[in-house]
């Protein structure tokens, strides 16, 4: 019996076991059930939507990737216009305190590389996926996406052949590992970038309902400085017209009070206000809320998913205010104590500290000139509590001004006291928070950098009258003293940049494109970065790690590294 | 962990213990509660789910076939399965600020900081193997067979969900259980998938004759999923022999002292299938980024796609011999071999230009070469039961390996394959080569000319201006750049070590065991500068413990570690020997002989005194040298000191 037993069991298992078995190929093919592979991610529009957002969210790194000051170097800092402090780099002989100690292995000119080289794959991805038969584009539609890819990619190429020289061209998706790349010359890049550029601008779109999306004027704009830099004055002088002529959009510089906060008339600290700082306040800074002169913009935004990087878990924080401000309220001979961060100083950790060049210098000649008024660079700081007097000082009362007299030490004007650029923060914290209550988009392009990228062509061609209606076009809606043309050089127009751009316009690639990091940095530059900077530092090194991973080809090093 | 180095051991918890109200920032100021939580681990004020569930079911049957005799087939089914349930919730009394009594008074208002999720995790899996096996005696002969056919599966789905802000709900009550009372614009879904299968055809063969002649044949057919399309399958052999040459009766006359000796000779395949699954395809990844107020998704491909990934197949040829010698009192275990990897599974680091930092491959060959050696032996045996005994074990083992091939490039054109500088592969080096400067000390400010011409500090590295042959041509060039490196060491120890005592006498036993690894280096966390810990002018880190090291200053001109606030511009490592003996347990004890025991009417008495880990031999500066970590970074090896005793009635 059980005998019978033991051999139905077992018949019925084998029959079982065969019924349900697949053939070994199929038993062990692999299907990916929980994500797309490229297959299958590029097919329809909504998805070719998508992966263009990877371009945009790689901008956010430009602005957001950490705490510290590496963000804010590309705009210029330890260069002409700003220096790290040694609150944050106490090592004088650390790279870009100490130029000479800029070497192969520089994080910073890896992270550019890696940044713009990101960019540039996300773009490929999307411009070579159109062409995939099984897309279910329109030709329409892959005109608009093609132009917008080309844009994003030119400019990363821009980023990168501006500050290394040639770079490799990857003009399309890499599908197996290479390591011979070799660069291509610098002219081959700007011809690469500019045939990109000059597609965006025939295709793109002049206006969009979606903040932060590159439009045409965006595409003509840069198409303005590439043609600057190849000698193009004249196509440099009618990009940048179409911008500034309304044939790319209705663009025009902003001269009423305008946007989120237009009807108060002081900040909460009862500093008075205008319409120049309208520009920098959270939430103007997007041409869909009617800011005219807004051309493109990187978009960040607080207690949203996505709305920033570095910081998800504090309501996208941007560090920006805490980087660039000083100390004043950790000032502790001057009566503050470290619960002293108000909405008005913020909690500023003196990271960056602008130069005296861009502090005091360019604002020499600048009687009236708003963008110097104390709602745009608060120079004011007050004492936290009465302090006797002794030691040389008289007595100060709370609330009273801290006068230039008191500021004795070193850290007293490198760490606690010197302008705040209202650009950098805010006035009116979110939720209270004077740490982390600052969130806000961030201009990439701006119409006056238009207008002096022009004024850089006319001055090229020798029109210094055209140049300085340019800039006076800028200067008038500034109410400053305007410029004549005999005023009109390289120098004004850079000084002018500073006035205009400080902390937007990336002042490293402006520098560099002209040739000027040894110059300026000599001669502006904070007093280590002014004694070590050496002419090969106008490009930076190539990444060490790329030389030696690209073991296939000879990536050549830049001179001097 | 990271604490240890700031926290106070006077530090008190609680700031209204009665209110349950921590204090969130206990001395130093800087220090947070860790009864508070963080963003990777929960507090206090935290809520934490992690149930598991599983079932485990292993069946078989097994069938002598009638009329062969010896053959039997026997069928293995087991299954698997196990569900994990995880939740977390942060409350608003976490957001808190611990000193201002408003707060305290009112946590509500932090309703919309709160968040939470849950999870649900299935795992499930499967394994069927069909097994034939045949076993005979034929006078002397033996022959035992197998041959068989196998496959497994496993999958695991995740669901899970999330949601922050409960400002609307304006309740925190219902933690993980009430996610779906959270801000709706804030409640996320997830749900992954993942699937694996292998199959393998097998067979075996042992034979044997007399006892004294092995042999041993087999033969596998290996399939796993994750490999490429045409790549799934791979086959490996092996035979061995074995000759135990003692029991031969010349043998015993010639050499009576020697109790047993095996000589044994094998050669055979292995396969290594470590990859995970989906790593072949060119998978997309999302995310989520923004446009002006409006979160929305981002896709990119995420990695390369690799069509050619296979198995890493090892042959290794290995020859040894067990023997005891002087009536059992000396045995041993010899083990000799050499083998060679090909198309080892490595990820190999690319150029990021390309938009991949690195990709999973099959690379080259690596070949290795090792001894391994145990011994036993009774040092001292007593004549009588009271006498002295003492028993000693030493294992030793070393390893060497060297890249032969990598992936076949030639860019100098000098008819041999090149390194691969990147990855720190070397052509005819072991893998795990550490190539970075050569440094000599610290610079003094005595040192002039090395200052002037290098635009160094005292305080700084000494890095050597040697132009490294690797990629320059070995002639100083007056400047230090990344041409200054050269292999300077390598990560893989030379050979290891150790070595176990047991000393008995009378009611006493004495054990100790020492291991050692012998060089080999790592990076040295503790010799790096630390600037952060060290200059009071960042003013966060003040009051933190540190190794009590003296850096570089110009008045304590040390040449071992640099100046505190030195920033390291050429990323040297630090490497630094790990050579290291340790005494790893020492122990001391006492117990009672059956005959007190029984006097005392006890059943057991021991008294013992036991140290772990109490001393190391080694020039490493910093924490332990064996797993050369760092406070923060990872746990030290603890000493752990016990006395104890056992009683048993």
């Amino acid at each position: 019996m059980q005998n019978i037993i033991k051999k139905i069991t077992a018949f019925m298992l084998a029959i079982s076991l065969l019924a349900g078995c697949k053939k070994d190929g199929e038993f062990l093919t692999e299907i990916r059930r929980d994500g797309l592979t490229v297959d299958n991610a590029l097919i329809t529009k909504s998805q070719f939507d998508l992966a263009l957002n990877s371009c945009y969210r790689q901008l956010q790194f430009f602005y957001n990737s950490t705490d510290g000051w590496t963000d804010f170097w590309h705009l210029g800092v330890n260069f002409d216009v700003a220096a790290t402090t040694t609150v944050y780099i106490a090592d004088p002989n650390a790279p870009w305190v100490n130029y000479t100690k800029i070497n192969s292995q520089d994080g910073q000119s890896a992270k550019w590389w890696n940044w713009n080289y990101t960019m540039i794959k996300y773009a490929n991805t999307v411009i070579a996926g159109i062409e995939n038969p099984a897309a279910k584009l329109t030709a329409d539609e892959k005109n608009a996406l093609a132009a917008e890819a080309r844009f994003l990619r030119a400019w990363g190429y821009r980023n990168l052949v501006i500050a290394f020289g040639g770079v490799p061209i990857i003009a399309g998706p890499v599908t197996a590992p290479k390591v011979d790349f070799t660069r291509n010359t610098q002219a081959e890049c700007y011809d690469f970038i500019k045939k990109d550029l000059t597609f965006a601008s025939a295709n793109l779109p002049i206006s969009t309902t979606v903040p932060g999306k590159v439009v045409r004027a965006a595409s003509d704009h840069l198409l303005a400085e590439i043609n600057i830099i190849l000698k193009d004055y004249d196509g440099a002088i009618a990009a940048a017209t179409k911008v500034i002529n309304g044939t790319d959009g209705p663009y025009s510089l902003m001269n009423t009070r305008f946007g989120a906060r237009r009807t108060e008339t002081t900040t909460t600290r009862g500093t008075p206000v205008d319409y120049y700082w309208d520009l920098h306040e959270i939430n103007n800074t997007n041409y869909q809320m009617g800011n005219r002169e807004a051309i493109w913009v990187a978009q960040f935004e607080r207690n949203v998913p996505g709305g920033g990087i570095a910081f998800p878990t504090q309501g996208n924080w941007m560090i920006q205010g805490r980087a660039y401000w000083c100390r004043h309220w950790l000032f502790a001979k001057a009566g503050l104590v470290a619960a002293g961060a108000s909405d008005s100083v913020g909690r500023g950790a003196s990271f960056i500290r602008g130069t005296t060049y861009s502090n005091w210098d360019v604002w020499a000649r600048s009687a009236g000139d708003i963008r110097n008024s104390e709602a745009n660079i608060r120079r004011n700081f007050y004492f936290g509590a009465n302090i006797p007097a002794g030691g040389g000082q008289p007595a100060y009362r709370r609330g009273d001004l801290i006068p230039k007299s008191f500021l004795t030490a070193y850290e007293d004007t490198m760490w606690y006291i010197y302008p705040n650029w209202t650009k950098f923060g805010t006035d009116k914290h979110a939720d209270g928070n004077f740490i982390n209550g600052y969130t806000k988009d961030q201009y990439v392009m701006r119409l006056p950098e238009t207008y002096l990228l022009r004024a850089e062509a006319y001055l090229a061609k020798g029109d210094k009258a055209s140049a300085a209606a340019d800039i006076n076009v800028i200067r008038t809606r500034a109410r400053a003293p305007l410029a004549t043309a005999n005023d009109i050089t390289l120098d004004y127009i850079l000084d002018e940049r500073v006035r205009e751009l400080y902390g937007e316009e990336y002042r490293m690639l402006t520098l560099m494109r002209l040739g000027l990091v040894y110059d300026r940095v000599r001669k502006y530059g904070d007093v280590n970065q002014r004694a070590s900077v050496a002419a090969h530092n106008n490009l930076l090194p190539i990444p060490q790690g790329e030389i030696d991973k690209n073991n296939g080809a000879k990536l050549t090093q830049n001179p001097g590294y | 962990m990271g604490q240890a180095t700031i926290g106070t051991p006077y530090s008190y918890k609680w700031k209204d213990e009665a209110a349950g109200i921590l204090d969130k920032n206990p001395t130093p100021a800087n220090l947070i509660n860790p009864y508070w939580g963080n963003a990777t681990s929960p507090g206090l004020y935290d809520d934490n789910l992690e149930k598991y569930t599983s079932t485990r079911i292993i069946s078989y049957l097994s069938a002598d076939i009638p009329k062969v005799k010896g053959l039997n087939y026997r069928i293995n089914i087991n299954k698997y399965k196990q569900e994990t349930v995880s939740g977390s919730f942060r409350h608003e009394k976490y957001f808190i600020n611990g000193d201002n009594a408003a707060d305290i008074a009112n946590p509500e208002k932090f309703l919309s900081s709160t968040y939470g999720s849950m999870a649900n995790v299935l795992t499930n899996s499967w394994e069927i193997q069909n097994l034939l096996t045949y076993k005979k005696m034929m006078g002397n002969h033996s022959i035992d067979a197998l041959a068989g056919y196998q496959r497994d599966y496993s999958s695991s789905s995740r669901v899970g969900t999330s949601a922050s802000d409960f400002s609307l709900a304006g309740t925190t009550t219902l933690g993980y259980y009430g996610l779906h009372l959270g801000n709706p614009a804030n409640q996320r879904t997830s749900s992954l998938f993942s699937d694996r299968s292998n199959l393998a055809y097998l067979g075996r063969m042992n034979y044997n004759y007399l006892n004294k002649y092995y042999l041993t044949m087999n033969f596998r057919r290996d399939g796993f999923s994750a490999f490429a399309e045409g790549n799934k399958f791979a086959n490996f052999y092996g035979g061995a022999l074995a000759y135990a040459i003692s029991e031969e009766n010349f043998f015993k006359q010639a050499l009576p002292k020697v109790n047993y000796l095996k000589l044994r000779l094998a050669y055979g395949q292995n396969g290594n299938q470590g990859i995970d699954s989906y790593e072949t395809l060119a998978n997309i990844a999302s995310g989520t980024t923004v446009f002006g107020s409006t979160s929305s998704l981002f896709i990119y491909q995420s990695s390369l796609a690799n069509q050619q990934l296979s198995w890493e197949k090892t042959t290794t040829l290995n020859g040894g011999l067990n023997f005891a010698i002087f009536d059992n009192r000396i045995s041993g275990d010899l083990n000799v071999y050499q083998s060679k990897t090909t198309d080892q599974l490595l990820t190999r680091s690319l150029p990021n230009l390309a938009g991949f930092s690195s990709v999973r491959t099959n690379i080259g060959r690596v070949d290795n070469m090792g001894l391994e050696l145990s011994l036993t032996g009774i040092v001292l045996a007593p004549k009588n039961p009271n006498g002295i005994r003492w028993e000693t074990t030493l294992n030793f083992w070393m390893n060497r390996n060297k890249v032969v091939a990598l992936t076949g490039v030639d860019a100098d054109g000098d008819g041999k394959e090149d390194d691969n500088l990147g990855n720190r592969w070397f052509i005819g080096k072991p893998i795990g080569a550490i190539y970075d400067y050569v440094v000599d000390g610290i610079v003094q400010t005595a040192d002039a000319d090395y200052i002037a011409k290098f635009g160094a500090r005292a305080g700084d590295l000494k890095i050597r201006d040697i132009n490294g042959t690797v990629r320059g041509d070995g002639k100083p060039d007056g400047k230090i750049n990344s041409l200054d490196r050269e292999i300077i060491g390598y990560v893989q120890p030379r050979f290891s070590w150790s070595l176990a005592n047991t000393i008995s006498y009378q009611n006493w036993q004495l054990f100790f065991n020492f291991n050692a690894i012998m060089g080999g280096g790592s990076g040295n966390y503790y010799m790096s500068p630390n600037s952060s810990y060290n200059l009071t002018a960042f003013g966060n880190n003040q009051n933190q413990n540190w190794l009590n090291q003296q850096y570089w200053s110009a008045e304590t001109p040390s040449n071992t570690f640099t100046r505190p606030n030195y920033s390291n511009p050429f990323g040297y490592s630090h490497p630094h020997e790990r050579t290291f003996v340790r005494l790893q347990d020492l122990s001391l004890q006492y117990s009672l002989n059956s005959k007190q025991l029984e006097k005392l009417k006890m059943s057991g008495l021991r008294i013992y005194l036991s140290a772990k880990n109490p001393l190391v031999f080694s020039n490493w500066l910093g924490l332990d040298p064996e797993n050369a970590g760092a406070i923060g970074v990872s746990n030290p090896l603890f000493r752990t000191i016990n006395l104890g005793t056992n009683i048993n009635f």
